[in-house]
């Protein structure tokens, strides 16, 4: 009952925000949605001890009596690891929404869907049976598409149809594959067909295994499914983007991770498409993100980009894979929302998030700043931050498992982190520094309020904390218990194991180290003067720094580079444009061709029944005579039928 | 029990009576009593669901006198179909009237008269004997026609007569009818006739009584080429009068004759089957292009009950065939399953549709679908009901109608009358499309100047209304096993007894 | 069987009436003409040759009663049947009266504004 309520309260406390706002003021209706987002969250903290003892499982109704459709829950491991991470995440992003979407109207229907969402994404990683999998997936999907086109803005709309479509047809993919899995195994259960094991014995399952990985590879972002990602987000009130970026693209990840890993017993070809899909994912998404120009569409990028390394763990298959993708999943979730909260309190206060229009925001919003540059940091891969330890034990699992491709897979990504490091450079620069030249947009206020900037600190000391003592915390209390409830091993010290706490300690002697020889030294009153170049002073423009649409613009100009740019700008990498073109372009043959002619036989046929009507009207003269006779005919007709 | 049978008779006569009597002039008190006699009739009927499944068919022996010489009333499975339709939508259209009827200056006659036409109904389902139905058939016809007459205009007048004389042609048919059957069994009541029948002998005289009974009830039941009356009967009268003409009346006078004289009193041959799948599918077609060119709501409504009465005809027809042909029996069974299911659900959203055609007279003083555009705006309740009795009668699922069409529809395939089921299918479509008429004319769509001061119905016109729109989505479940077993499947029982 | 032949005859003749002819009193005349054809033939199926009336009194006999009675049932049936007459063929002369007030007609052809 526990662990239904993770679902049911905030799903019942959805409602009654609704009615609050309607009857009461809204501050109370505000504090009320937060109390509810913090009330899932303890209760999910409170399921930790029954779940250590073993998966809580019970059968809430057998749908039409058979006992292998019943709605059940199923809470073990990775389930509670996943409703902590979006309990938490929802938490922060409602307490966030207090004073980011203070000015917005119709707030009602916000925290409406936003606890929704929060309670369909409990109720997907919790759910016991594919059939209640899959309505918490769309409750999360509908709700998750009307946050998006909550402003109502074109740009918005657009995004959010887009989001929905593609979301929509892979959902549909995924029904009918769970439909094919229920056919094949007599049962929807989840732990029943864990038990099981598929074995992938024949080419029906093949594509089963296929659609499912579509159906949620679309919701994860992986590429080349990910092109809502970088519509969706920016389109997003940032609290949402944060939730969607942080965790719902994780629900996703979630049944790949019971699919891929439980589920079937996939083969080691499947293994390397999915290691080569989370390559292209990581690479993809990075080298687009490079270029961007719009904060929260570079930020979504870079999810794409991230979602790219727990998908190449997921993909090795080992425990130290395995492992190394869920602590991503924790990491990410903070970095990444992290990110967006920043973003969002710098939307906040400038209203703009054209990266050209922004600069020097570091001195007027200095907690911003810095938390912005810890999840920089962590995303980059830095050490001791959250990010380098998970994509460490990623890399470990390449270097364990060996051979070529994975080398090369190893390259990639540790390339890919480079080049996120390279974009972030970009991003702390021109937001929070010297920034380029051109119209800035000069910050309402300075620093944001309290409680927009508390869930920041929290998490940008959760990246801290997550990285320094990455074996001590994280790995032990979270990702060990999952891995073990998942019958793998448990991490213990692997080969070239580092250790986090020896570096932070160096790392932080050598920063005091610089401290001190920059207060002993003369640097204090350094010169300052205008640059020159071979004696002359530079003009204006150069002057004032890069602008962030030039920053990376060599990149483009490089020949592989080049040729995908300009595709993606033309729109073509996107599945989603060139199939609905596609569509777009067949329906138009189609009924060019058929319209005319259906026209006619349509206008043919309204013609005769007007006709028609007109005549039978005229019949009816209204005389009452000839009624009569209509009548004597009719009784003629049957005496003559019936006597024959 | 039994007892309460000859109540349902007796009390709304008692009831008329007291009325005339006693409150000719006190509109108030006839209010009261008209309501609270109808309240009782429904709840008694939907009372004797529960006796009925509990002791079996009821009989009651009038003076204590047997079957042949005696009059009986008998409740079986169809005729408490019949009784629960009669009784609930009576009462739905008494309420209704408390408010609608104010502005008629006689309503304490208008009471009379009503119940006059319950007692005339609830007599012609519970009697077993012909000629007893013969006498309540009259009183029901006769307090109708008043009716229809009762707004005392030019048109009344002329709907009224046109009827009047049409129904006693019918009428005098009738009794020649039932005549020729006592001429030629010595015989009237029911189950002695219904003993005959399974004898299977059918003479000449018996075949001539079947064609007068046809026509007659058939004009009763305004299938084509019978039905001229009934597009300017219903219209003419009030709307809570309307809607029982329409939702109740042309059901117990006219398919429930036809369905219990042939399916009980006569050896099924082939070709009345034949007969009936005929007139229901001219009733259906001609019904539905009719209503297409109307601009009168109430016409318009008028003509879809007769399309609406060609499905349950059809249906009955089809059932009649497998049983005369003997086919398979759950065939025949889903036949007439889905044409009595049809035949509550018409009552259920016909009347629906014609309180809220009275409404709308009633807060804007027009029938005219175009001098009528976007009352929703100002009336939700009328306009939400009217919008979920539309979808019933179009076969939109999930809403009642949709289930009994796809029985009527899926017992023609399977009983292999293809084309028959095309049709069905084609005039859900066409009157989909005139209903979507009148929700953009009437309801929808911009508004019109002057139309600032109309307001919605009081209380007790919109409860009536809400019920049946609640009672159009709820009626599906009759389809679904308890409620199936206890008010559709006894009814289905009584007809296809024969198989 | 001539005398059934008549009455359907009446019948006929009452029929003729109420459809062709335009006055609405000559078809409530035929309306009228009908009904008695009706009873007629109900009297008629009833009757046997010779019969007597079928009224039991102290002296007769059940048995012989049977065997020399007319059928009482069609009587019984008649007088009902009259009493409806009655009622239907004032109704239609009232409503008769207010038409020609309203239309100031007594032909049915000429009174048609409800159609279509």
């Amino acid at each position: 009952m526990l662990a239904l309520s993770i679902v049911l309260i905030p799903m019942t406390a959805a409602i009654v925000s609704l009615v609050l706002g309607k009857m009461s003021s809204r501050r109370v209706r505000d504090y009320f949605a937060v109390a509810a987002a913090l009330i899932t969250f303890a209760v999910t903290l409170l399921l930790i001890p029954g779940v250590r003892n073993g998966p809580i499982h019970f059968k809430l109704w057998e749908m039409f009596g058979i006992s292998g459709m019943a709605i059940s829950v199923n809470v073990d491991g990775l389930s509670l690891f996943m409703s902590c991470l979006i309990s938490f995440m929802g938490f922060l992003a409602a307490l966030y929404s207090l004073a980011y979407m203070g000015k917005e109207e119709n707030l009602n229907f916000y925290y409406f869907l936003m606890l929704v969402f929060i309670g369909s994404m409990n109720g997907a990683v919790i759910a016991g049976d594919l059939a209640s999998f899959f309505l918490f997936w769309e409750i999360m999907t509908i709700s998750s598409f009307l946050l998006v086109i909550f402003n109502g803005s074109l740009e918005a709309r657009k995004a959010g149809i887009k989001y929905f479509i593609m979301t929509a047809s892979g959902s549909l993919l995924m029904l009918l594959s769970i439909g094919a899995l229920y056919a094949a195994t007599g049962t929807m259960s989840i732990p029943v067909l864990i038990s099981q094991g598929i074995g992938m014995n024949s080419w029906l399952i093949h594509l089963v295994l296929l659609l499912f990985l579509i159906g949620l590879g679309i919701k994860a972002g992986i590429v080349p499914l990910h092109t809502w990602l970088p519509d969706a987000y920016p389109a997003a009130p940032s609290p949402i983007s944060s939730l969607m970026s942080g965790v719902m693209i994780k629900v996703g990840i979630y049944m790949i991770l019971r699919v891929l890993c439980q589920i079937f017993s996939v083969t080691v070809s499947w293994n390397l498409v999915v290691c080569f899909l989370g390559v292209l994912t990581i690479l993809i998404g990075v080298i687009f993100a490079m270029v961007q120009h719009d904060a929260k569409r570079l930020l979504a990028f870079h999810s794409i980009s991230q979602i790219g390394y727990i998908i190449l763990g997921i993909g090795i298959g080992t425990t130290l894979g395995i492992g190394g993708a869920l602590f991503h999943v924790i990491n990410h979730a903070f970095f990444k929302g992290l990110l967006f909260l920043c973003i969002g309190a710098v939307i906040y206060r400038t209203g703009e998030r054209n990266l050209d229009k922004l600069g020097g925001l570091a001195k007027v919003m200095p907690i911003t700043f810095v938390t912005c540059l810890v999840a920089s940091l962590s995303i980059s891969g830095v050490p001791p931050f959250n990010g380098f330890a998970s994509k460490w034990i990623i890399y470990q699992a390449l270097i364990e498992k060996g051979g070529f491709l994975h080398m090369m897979f190893l390259a990639a990504a540790m390339f890919g982190s480079a080049l996120t490091l390279a974009s972030f450079l970009k991003l702390i620069h021109t937001v929070f520094l010297g920034g380029g030249s051109g119209a800035k947009v000069h910050p309402r206020g300075g620093e944001v309020s309290w409680m927009m900037s508390l869930p920041m600190v929290v998490l940008a000391g959760l990246c801290i904390v997550l990285g320094v003592f990455a074996f001590q915390v994280p790995l032990k209390c979270f990702v060990s218990p999952v891995l073990l409830a998942m019958n793998y091993q448990p991490l213990s010290t692997f080969a070239g194991f580092f250790n986090p706490m020896l570096a932070a300690g160096l790392l932080i002697l050598g920063l005091a180290a610089g401290l001190v020889i920059y207060l002993l030294g003369n640097l204090k009153s350094a010169r300052t003067d205008m640059p020159y170049v071979g004696g002359e002073i530079l003009d204006d423009e150069v002057m004032s720094g890069i602008t962030a649409e030039h920053f990376y613009d060599t990149i483009k100009e490089v020949e592989p580079f080049a040729y995908l740019y300009e595709r993606e700008e033309a729109g073509r990498l996107d599945l989603y444009q060139t199939t609905m073109g596609g569509v777009r372009n067949t329906s138009r043959f189609v009924f060019e061709r058929i319209e005319q002619s259906v026209d006619k036989l349509y206008a043919g046929l309204i013609r005769a029944g007007e006709y028609l009507v007109r005549e039978l009207r005229k019949i009816h003269s209204g005389i009452l005579p000839s009624y009569i006779y209509w009548v004597l005919v009719g009784l003629v007709i049957l005496v003559f039928l019936l006597m024959r | 029990m039994n007892v309460l049978l000859p109540l349902f008779i007796g009390a709304p006569l008692g009831c008329g009576f007291v009325i005339y009597l006693a409150f000719r002039n006190r509109d108030d008190k006839a209010d009261w009593i008209a309501n609270v006699c109808m309240m009782y009739l429904a709840a008694a009927s939907l009372w004797s669901i529960k006796s009925l499944s509990a002791y079996g068919v009821l009989t009651y022996r009038m003076g204590g006198y047997a079957a042949p010489v005696g009059i009986n009333l008998v409740l079986d499975g169809f005729s408490l179909l019949l009784l629960i339709i009669i009784n609930v939508a009576g009462f739905l259209a008494a309420i209704y009237s408390v408010n609608y009827m104010e502005r008629f200056t006689a309503k304490a006659k208008y009471y009379v008269m009503f119940l006059l036409m319950v007692a005339g109904m609830n007599g012609v389902v519970l009697t077993g004997d012909l000629f007893n139905l013969y006498v309540f058939l009259e009183i029901a016809s006769i307090s109708s026609y008043v009716l229809v007459g009762f707004g005392c205009e030019r048109e009344q007048f002329e709907a009224s007569f046109k009827y009047m004389v049409l129904g006693i042609v019918a009428s005098a048919f009738i009794l020649v009818g039932i005549s020729l059957m006592y001429a030629a069994t010595g015989v009237l009541s029911m189950v002695h006739l219904s003993d005959i029948a399974a004898q299977g002998n059918v003479s000449g005289c018996f075949m001539l009584a079947g064609a007068f009974f046809l026509m007659g009830f058939g004009l009763k039941a305004a299938l084509v080429p019978f039905h001229a009356w009934l597009p300017d009967a219903h219209p003419s009268a009030p709307a809570p009068i309307s809607a029982m003409l329409s939702g109740v009346l042309i059901k117990a006078i006219g398919i429930y004759c036809i369905l219990r004289i042939f399916f009980n009193m006569f050896a099924m041959t082939p070709m009345v089957p034949f007969i009936f799948m005929m007139l229901g599918t001219a009733s259906m077609v001609v019904g539905a292009l009719l209503a297409t060119g109307q601009w009168d709501y109430k016409r318009l409504l008028a003509y879809s009950s007769i399309s609406q009465m060609g499905y349950v005809m059809l249906g009955a027809g089809v059932g009649a065939r497998v049983i005369a042909s003997g086919g398979p029996a759950h065939v025949a069974t889903l036949a007439v399953l889905g044409a009595l299911f049809h035949l509550i659900n018409h009552a259920g959203f016909k009347s629906l549709l014609f309180l809220t055609s009275g409404a709308v007279e009633f807060s804007t003083g027009t029938r005219d679908l175009r001098k009528m555009e976007g009352v929703s705006q100002r009336m939700p309740v009328t306009a939400a009901a009217a919008t979920a009795g539309s979808l019933a009668i179009s076969g939109v699922p999930p809403f009642s109608g949709f289930w009994s069409k796809l029985f009527i529809v899926v017992a023609c395939l399977q009983a292999g009358y293809n084309f028959l089921a095309f049709i069905a299918i084609g005039v859900s479509i066409v009157t989909l499309a005139y209903f979507l008429k009148v929700q953009k004319y009437a309801f929808f769509g911009g508004r019109k100047e002057g139309f600032e001061k109309i307001k919605e119905v009081p209380g007790l016109m919109c409860f009536p209304m809400i019920v049946l729109a609640v009672m159009c989505l709820a009626m599906g479940l009759l389809a679904v096993s308890p409620l199936r077993e206890a008010i559709l499947e006894p009814a289905v029982k009584v007809l296809t007894k024969q198989m | 069987m001539i005398i059934y032949l008549l009455c359907f005859v009446l019948f006929g003749i009452g029929l003729h009436a109420v459809v062709n002819k335009k006055n609405l009193i000559k078809i409530v005349v035929g309306v009228a003409i009908m009904e008695y054809s009706m009873n007629l033939l109900l009297v008629l199926i009833g009757y046997r040759m010779g019969g007597v009336a079928p009224i039991i009194d102290r002296e007769t006999v059940a048995g012989e009663f049977v065997r020399l009675s007319v059928d009482p049932l069609p009587q019984a049936m008649v007088l009902t049947s009259i009493v409806i007459g009655l009622g239907v063929i004032s109704l239609m002369v009232s409503v008769c009266i207010r038409l020609y007030e309203k239309y100031g007609t007594f032909d049915i052809t000429k009174i048609k504004e409800l159609r279509g």
